[in-house]
C-alpha cells in the first residue's frame, strides 16, 4: 500500500513538472533560448505532457493549430531575443528571420536568408554581401531553414495570439507594416520588426518590439498593442507567426 | 504705475516666449511626461535596462522631459520623385506624434517616450527611443546646443537616415546625425536641405521596399 502511495506521489510530481515545462521559462536569455528550442522541437510530446494544462487552455487560441495548449502568464512574458542590426538597407526581413531563429536555437547569417530565398541569382551574397544586387528586400521563407510559419494578410495578430506566441510557443514573430504619409497614402516606408514580449500594466496591453534598423543594436521599445497594430505613420501588413521547426529535421 | 505694470507684463511675456522657443515647442505637458516616466519604470524589466540606454530603473525615475521632437518624415516615394526646382519643405510630412527626449541632470538625452494624438488628447505610443532618437542621442555632443534646441528632427525611415533641419536666412538647412560613407555624410555636416535630398535620390531609387506578394 505504501509503495502504491509513493508511486502515486511521484506520478503527480512528474505531471506537475511537465505542465510547467509546457508554459513559461523565465530567467536569462540563454536559458530562454535553449528552453524555447526544446519546446519547439517537440511540440507533440509537450502536448501530451501537458494534459493538465488543457483544463485551462484557450482551445480557441488563433495560434492553436495543434500547438501546446497552455495559459500564458496574464501579467506578461518576455523572450531573451538578441538585438541584431540589419546589415543592409533592405535586409530588415533577413535580420528578423535571424533574430527569430537565434531565439529558437539556430544561428544563421542574414546573407543566408537572402541567398536561400533568391538563389541562384544571389548565390554570391555571402561571399560578397556589399554587391549592390544583394541589398534586396523580400518576405521570410522559413522552410529554407527547416522551419515553418503561418502568415496573416494585411492584419496584426490578436492580443490573445500575441500572448500565445510568446507565453506558450516561446517564439518571437515577425511583424510588418506599410508606411503611409500624413494623408494615409502609401509612401514606401515599409518595414519589418520582431515582437518578443507582451505585458499588461493596468488597462494597458503592451508589446515589446525590436526594430533592426539602427546602427547601435536593434532599437528596443515597448508599445501599446494598438500602436503595434498601426499608427499614424504605418498600417499593418503581414505577420509571420506560429514559427515552428519542421518535424522531418 | 499702470503703464509700468503693463510694460513689465509684456517684458515677462516676451522673455517667456524666448525661453520657450529656445527649448523648442512644448506640446506634451510636464505632468503627462512625469506620469509616463512612472509607467515606463513600471514596465521595464531589470535585464532590459541597458538595452534602453539606462543604467538602472532608479536612473529612469530621475530623468526629466527634454526637447520634444515633433514627428517629421520624408517618404521613399517622395524622395524618388524629387527633382530640380522642387522644394524640400513640400515633401516633409508632419505627423501627430511627438517623441519627448528624457534627459539627465546634464541635459544629455538618455532615452525617450513617444506620444501620439488620439481623440483630441495625447497618449503614450512608445516607451524607449526610436532609431532616429538614438541617432540624436549619439550625435548630441557634436551638435551646437542651439541647433538641437531650435531644429526639427527629419526622419527618412526608408534609408535609415535623419537630419536636424534649421531654418536660416539662406533657406532650409540639414545637419547630418549619422556617418554614412556610401552617401558621403558625416555627423554634424551642414548643407542646404536640397543638396542633402539630391544626395539621397539615387539611393532612394535603388530602394525597393518589401515586394508585393
Amino acid at each position: 500500500m505504501r509503495k502504491v502511495k509513493n508511486i502515486l506521489w511521484v506520478a503527480i510530481a512528474l505531471a506537475l513538472m511537465s505542465s510547467c515545462s509546457g508554459g513559461k521559462f523565465k530567467g536569462s536569455s540563454t536559458n530562454s533560448v535553449s528552453q524555447a528550442t526544446n519546446g519547439m522541437a517537440s511540440a507533440t510530446s509537450v502536448t501530451n505532457a501537458s494534459n493538465i494544462n488543457s483544463i485551462t487552455s484557450t482551445s480557441a487560441e488563433p495560434g492553436g493549430q495543434g500547438f501546446t495548449p497552455c495559459t500564458p502568464d496574464p501579467q506578461g512574458d518576455s523572450l531573451g531575443t538578441e538585438r541584431l542590426v540589419q546589415e543592409h538597407g533592405n535586409w530588415c526581413w533577413a535580420a528578423c528571420v535571424q533574430m527569430v531563429l537565434k531565439t529558437l536555437g539556430d544561428t544563421i547569417e542574414q546573407c543566408d536568408v537572402v541567398v536561400r530565398k533568391y538563389s541562384p541569382s544571389m548565390s554570391d551574397c555571402c561571399r560578397l554581401p556589399t554587391r549592390p544586387h544583394c541589398d534586396v528586400a523580400g518576405w521570410p521563407n522559413f522552410p529554407d531553414f527547416q522551419f515553418d510559419a503561418d502568415t496573416t494578410t494585411n492584419q496584426a495578430l490578436s492580443w490573445d495570439t500575441v500572448k500565445h506566441q510568446i507565453g506558450c510557443l516561446r517564439s518571437p514573430f515577425c511583424a510588418s507594416w506599410k508606411g503611409i504619409n500624413s494623408h494615409g497614402q502609401p509612401n514606401g516606408d515599409d518595414h519589418m520588426s520582431v515582437v518578443c514580449g507582451y505585458k499588461i500594466r493596468g488597462a494597458e496591453q503592451l508589446v515589446k518590439i525590436l526594430d533592426p534598423y539602427t546602427s547601435q543594436g536593434a532599437a528596443l521599445r515597448w508599445r501599446p498593442y494598438e500602436f503595434y497594430v498601426g499608427d499614424n505613420t504605418r498600417i499593418h501588413w503581414d505577420d509571420y507567426y506560429n514559427i515552428r521547426r519542421l518535424s522531418n529535421r | 504705475m499702470k503703464k509700468i505694470s503693463v510694460a513689465v507684463a509684456f517684458l515677462f511675456y516676451g522673455s517667456a516666449r524666448m525661453v520657450m522657443h529656445a527649448q523648442g515647442d512644448t506640446i506634451i505637458s510636464k505632468a503627462l511626461i512625469e506620469k509616463a516616466i512612472v509607467k515606463f519604470a513600471n514596465i521595464l524589466d531589470s535585464p532590459d535596462v541597458a538595452n534602453f540606454g539606462l543604467k538602472s530603473i532608479a536612473q529612469l525615475k530621475t530623468l526629466k522631459g527634454g526637447k520634444q521632437f515633433k514627428r517629421f518624415g520624408i517618404g521613399l516615394y517622395d524622395l524618388q520623385k524629387f527633382k530640380q526646382g522642387d522644394k524640400v519643405k513640400d515633401i516633409i510630412q508632419e505627423y501627430q506624434s511627438v517623441e519627448v527626449s528624457l534627459v539627465d541632470e546634464r541635459q544629455n538625452i538618455v532615452t525617450s517616450i513617444e506620444f501620439t494624438e488620439k481623440n483630441g488628447g495625447w497618449v503614450v505610443s512608445g516607451y524607449g527611443s526610436t532609431s532616429e532618437l538614438i541617432a540624436v542621442k549619439n550625435a548630441q555632443t557634436l551638435l551646437q546646443k542651439t541647433d538641437l534646441e531650435k531644429g526639427d528632427l527629419i526622419r527618412i525611415p526608408s534609408l535609415n537616415l535623419c537630419f536636424i533641419s534649421i531654418s536660416s536666412p539662406a533657406g532650409l538647412e540639414f545637419i547630418s546625425l549619422q556617418d554614412n560613407s556610401d552617401l558621403n555624410l558625416f555627423k554634424r555636416q551642414r548643407m542646404s536641405a536640397s543638396d542633402a535630398i539630391f544626395k539621397l535620390v539615387p539611393f532612394a531609387l535603388e530602394h525597393k521596399g518589401l515586394p508585393p506578394k
